[in-house]
């Protein structure tokens, strides 16, 4: 492949009032606001993300007749339909189909301490007598809270691996990810999903248990209906030459990056480990339990000593939902900037479907919050994604700059913004914001 | 005439000084008490007003109402739920939660508060303060601190709900509130705040050693033993204001109140 | 009911609450209706003629209240009327205002009802411990001044919160005082059909619905 370039300023006459390039990425090319909580229609589906390729079109988020979203609808089913009393039955009898008492582990919990995997593997230990492993695929950089949080999960009572990704290799695949998709966070979540089942294939443990199902946010509502996880995720038939890493071909990133297939096998789908997980089940713990983010924060407290950030994450109100990475910062930043949807309006979404919050406080926070530059890491993301040639002698040549500048970076930013949801007024704004504009 | 009982007996000596109030915190999200933990998650609990009317049949000494959506909405939502409070509980109530004018003052003076908690405006137009007081009195302006714990005997003022830093030294900021004119100063620990894991005492402490306007803890409060904790120090706290343990019901404005009287026996008491 | 001789008339018979501006009205007005009053609340001096018995409520300052009490034409109804012998209860600064000066931002003149004046209760001599006085105190009366109003079983214990208090010339006019560390602060004042208390009744449980009760029939 050839040297990536650094991104130019844009054209922002393509953004002004009247526009004329289509959608980026597939996406609808209305925005519609769902009419329970503040998501979009422009909200993008999980990808398999060892097979994203750049500029590949997105699935969004469906709305129903009534312009409700799948994740409100399910949100709904959870609370009035589902027989959480059956569920819990059937999670006792998976259990008892797996529990050891031969002193081994009979279960693999991949988490980061934060409060969904605290509460999976405390209910998983103590209610259902499981023996669990916990798995940890390590942030690309701590918070010190998070750090905290992590060894206090473990502290809790909870046996813990850490796989901590080779440090050089992971920042080459988070520039290129964030440069070629926008997406810096990809690195992480190819590990965090990954990792689960290839330890368990190597400790000989049959059983993994994942939190929520992505499905409850807006993935196809009949993925709900799923106890197990499809291993179309985590595990493949096709050769490694036909996946994407940091939205480049494997096989370039060893022939041009200097990365070997070793390097690269933690964020490839399991394939040798295959054989050995013939009998290995993945479940969602969120089909049995009934999930509620913030109940989980609450008994993370209760049961250990969970601390929340000690301070707002950019972009949003909250403090208790996923605060262990400093690269969250960018994740949401640059998720707004691609769909047009901030993290307040996740945070609040998930709030107004929990009965936390009403849709009008909702849209509230979205306007005071959503779309705010992640300023207070700023410095440290931009050297993290910053591959200097002495550290990094192959991949900085495949870069015209290879050191990354907040002006690059804001560069990069409005190269993946798509006209028909952002317009120039003297600064971004959004088209279609969910209170309309007045103009 | 079927009136609220008093919470102390008629035969008790008078002292030289108010002994440590208690006071029911409850916030409040539009018609919601709600409740936190480190002020966050917040988690709906009821019908305010009916919370307010059961302190005060449990001899609560004062009410605290926080709007925590005030500086949300950039406006006040009060008037009905004082109204309401104050038609049936004769006791003084507190308001709080976005309160950044003296004409704001005015409207909830006249719909049933007694004082005003003052925080986030106070930070952003310290003028304020002075202005309310000028036209109010001291003694019905209260600062409002969340301190937020930063290091060795070291705490930040957060504002707007918690969610936002100051930079700001607690130590100094409630020297400075002092000299804006507040009459009575609440500090609340944003780290302790939903968790019962007791006040935090050197917090009290080292606020009481530069206040001598009366001094409200919140924060933590897991029962009677706290209580005693801040009351063993003679003329530590003038109050207490309590939400978490009383909205769970992990005890009763009494059990509290009973161990105030306990402790200005004549014996308990120790220097500070 | 009211007193022979005045010369008024008994259409609008009731509690005249004075509005001028400043003040919890509301816990006020509830207070009294739960007690029993007819309650009318305003800032017209024609209505303090046909009222009952008044009452002078009041949280803020001093010179602001005066002021506003001017303002409205309300000070020589109000002398007036309690000169003729209409009840009149002054709450807080209600009752400070009952005296001759404050010493509250400068020196201002009151109404002169009772001699005395009102000053900090922070300053020397005898300065109190803390700035503000807070809190549910029990009362001391002295058997030798007792008072027409209050009976031996009202010690309360009443809600102040204030940082000013009034000194009255004549001790006769004490009927009731807290001590607040070395300061001594008077919280009920009496003299003849003129009431003043320093601490809320209306806020003050059924210790100070007591008070308001009896002050519908005094």
């Amino acid at each position: 492949m050839e040297v990536i370039p650094r991104p130019e300023p844009t054209n922002l006459e393509a953004f002004g009032k009247d526009f004329q390039d289509p959608p980026k990425y597939g996406l609808p090319s209305s925005v519609q606001y769902c009419v329970r909580c503040v998501i979009s229609n422009q909200r993008p589906n999980s990808s398999i993300e060892f097979l994203h390729a750049p500029g590949e079109g997105k699935k969004t988020i469906a709305f129903n007749n009534e312009g409700v979203c799948d994740a409100c609808v399910f949100a709904e089913r959870k609370r009035t339909e589902i027989d959480w009393n059956q569920r819990r039955e059937e999670l006792r009898a998976l259990c008892d189909r797996f529990r050891k008492d031969d002193g081994s582990y009979d279960c693999i919990v991949p988490g980061s301490g934060g409060k969904d995997s605290f509460f999976a593997s405390h209910i998983l230990k103590n209610e259902y007598g499981m023996h669990p492993l916990t798995v940890t695929w390590a942030p690309h950089i701590y918070t010190d809270w998070g750090w905290r949080n992590f060894q206090g999960w473990i502290h809790s009572g909870q046996d813990n691996l850490l796989m901590s990704p080779n440090g050089r290799v992971h920042r080459v695949l988070t520039r290129l990810a964030t440069e070629l998709l926008l997406h810096p966070f990809q690195p992480f979540i190819l590990g965090q999903k990954g990792l689960a089942p290839k330890m368990a294939a190597l400790h000989n443990i049959d059983l993994v248990f994942f939190g929520e199902n992505e499905a409850e946010y807006g993935n196809p509502l009949g993925d709900n209906n799923q106890a197990v996880r499809s291993p179309q995720y985590y595990a493949s038939e096709r050769g490694t030459e036909e996946m994407y890493l940091g939205g480049v071909k494997v096989s370039d990133l060893i022939t041009q990056f200097g990365l070997s297939l070793n390097d690269l096998s933690p964020y490839l789908p399991m394939v040798a480990e295959q054989e050995r997980a013939k009998n290995l089940e993945v479940h969602y713990l969120g089909y049995y339990l009934k999930w509620h983010p913030q109940g989980a924060y609450y008994y993370a407290v209760e049961h250990g000593s969970f601390e929340p950030s000690p301070e707002r994450t950019p972009g949003t109100y909250s403090k208790y939902n996923s605060i262990d990475d400093k690269i969250d910062d960018l994740h949401y930043y640059t998720t707004g900037a691609k769909f047009g949807i901030g993290r307040a309006s996740y945070d609040a979404s998930q709030e107004v479907r929990s009965g936390e919050i009403d849709r009008k406080e909702a849209i509230a926070l979205v306007e005071k919050f959503d779309h705010e530059f992640p300023e207070r890491f700023i410095t440290e993301l931009m050297e993290y994604l910053s591959l200097p040639a002495n550290q990094f002698p192959h991949a900085a040549a495949m870069f015209e700059e290879p050191i990354m500048s907040v002006e690059y970076f804001n560069n990069l930013v409005d190269s993946f913004r798509s006209p028909h949801l952002w317009c120039w007024n003297d600064g971004w704004t959004l088209r279609h914001p969910i209170v309309p504009r007045k103009d | 005439m079927d009136l609220a009982p008093s919470n102390r007996p008629e035969e008790r000596l008078s002292s030289q000084r108010p002994e440590p109030r208690v006071i029911a915190r409850l916030d409040l999200k539009g018609p919601n008490l709600i409740k936190g933990v480190q002020m966050e998650g917040l988690r709906i609990i009821g019908d305010p007003a009916l919370y307010a009317r059961k302190y005060y049949s449990q001899g609560v000494d004062e009410i605290l109402f926080i709007d925590t959506v005030a500086s949300l909405y950039g406006r006040q939502h009060m008037s009905e739920i004082l109204e309401e409070t104050v038609r049936e509980t004769y006791v003084p109530v507190t308001v709080g939660g976005g309160i950044s004018s003296v004409e704001d003052v005015r409207l909830l003076l006249r719909a049933g508060a007694d004082k005003v908690a003052i925080n986030t405006a106070a930070v952003r137009n310290p003028k304020l303060i002075t202005g309310i007081a000028e036209s109010f009195g001291s003694q019905c302006v209260v600062g409002s601190i969340q301190a937020k714990k930063i290091g060795d005997e070291k705490w930040e003022v957060l504002i707007e709900g918690g969610r936002e830093r100051t930079g700001l030294d607690v130590l100094q900021w409630a020297e400075d509130l002092l000299e804006l004119g507040v009459g009575e100063i609440l500090v609340t620990s944003v780290d302790r705040d939903g968790t019962g894991a007791g006040f935090d005492k050197s917090l009290a402490q080292k606020v009481r050693q530069i206040v001598d306007v009366p001094l409200i803890v919140s924060g933590g409060c897991s029962g009677p033993g706290d209580v005693l904790e801040l009351c063993l120090h003679d003329d530590l706290v003038d109050g207490i204001a309590v939400g978490y343990g009383l909205h769970y019901e992990k005890f009763t404005v009494g059990d509290l109140s009973s161990q105030i009287e306990e402790c200005s026996k004549p014996e308990r008491v120790e220097p500070l | 009911m009211f007193k022979a001789g005045t010369g008024r008339t008994a259409v609008t018979a009731g509690t005249l609450i004075l509005d001028y501006g400043l003040g919890n009205i509301k816990s006020l007005s509830e207070a009294l209706k739960f007690t029993g009053h007819d309650v009318t609340v305003s800032d017209n001096p024609g209505d303090i003629r046909t009222a009952n018995r008044l009452i002078l409520p009041g949280v803020g300052s001093f010179p602001s209240a005066m002021r506003m009490l001017q303002d409205r034409n309300l000070v020589s109804g109000i002398v007036g009327a309690a000169q003729s012998g209409v009840p009149l209860l002054g709450v807080c600064l209600g009752m400070q205002l009952l005296f001759e000066v404050s010493h509250e931002q400068g020196m201002t003149q009151g109404l002169s009802l009772l001699a005395g004046h009102v000053k900090p209760i922070w300053e020397e001599p005898d300065p109190s411990p803390r700035r503000t006085h807070i809190g549910w105190r029990i009362l001391e009366t002295n058997p030798d001044n007792k008072s027409n109003f209050l009976n031996s079983s009202d010690v309360g214990p009443f809600y102040f919160v204030h940082s000013f208090s009034a000194i009255p010339k004549s001790h006769f006019v004490e009927k009731a005082k807290v001590t607040f560390g070395a300061r001594d602060i008077t919280s009920v004042v009496e003299h003849e059909n003129i009431i003043g208390m320093q601490f809320h009744p209306e806020k003050s449980r059924s210790s100070g619905l007591d008070l308001l009760s009896r002050f519908r029939t005094f």
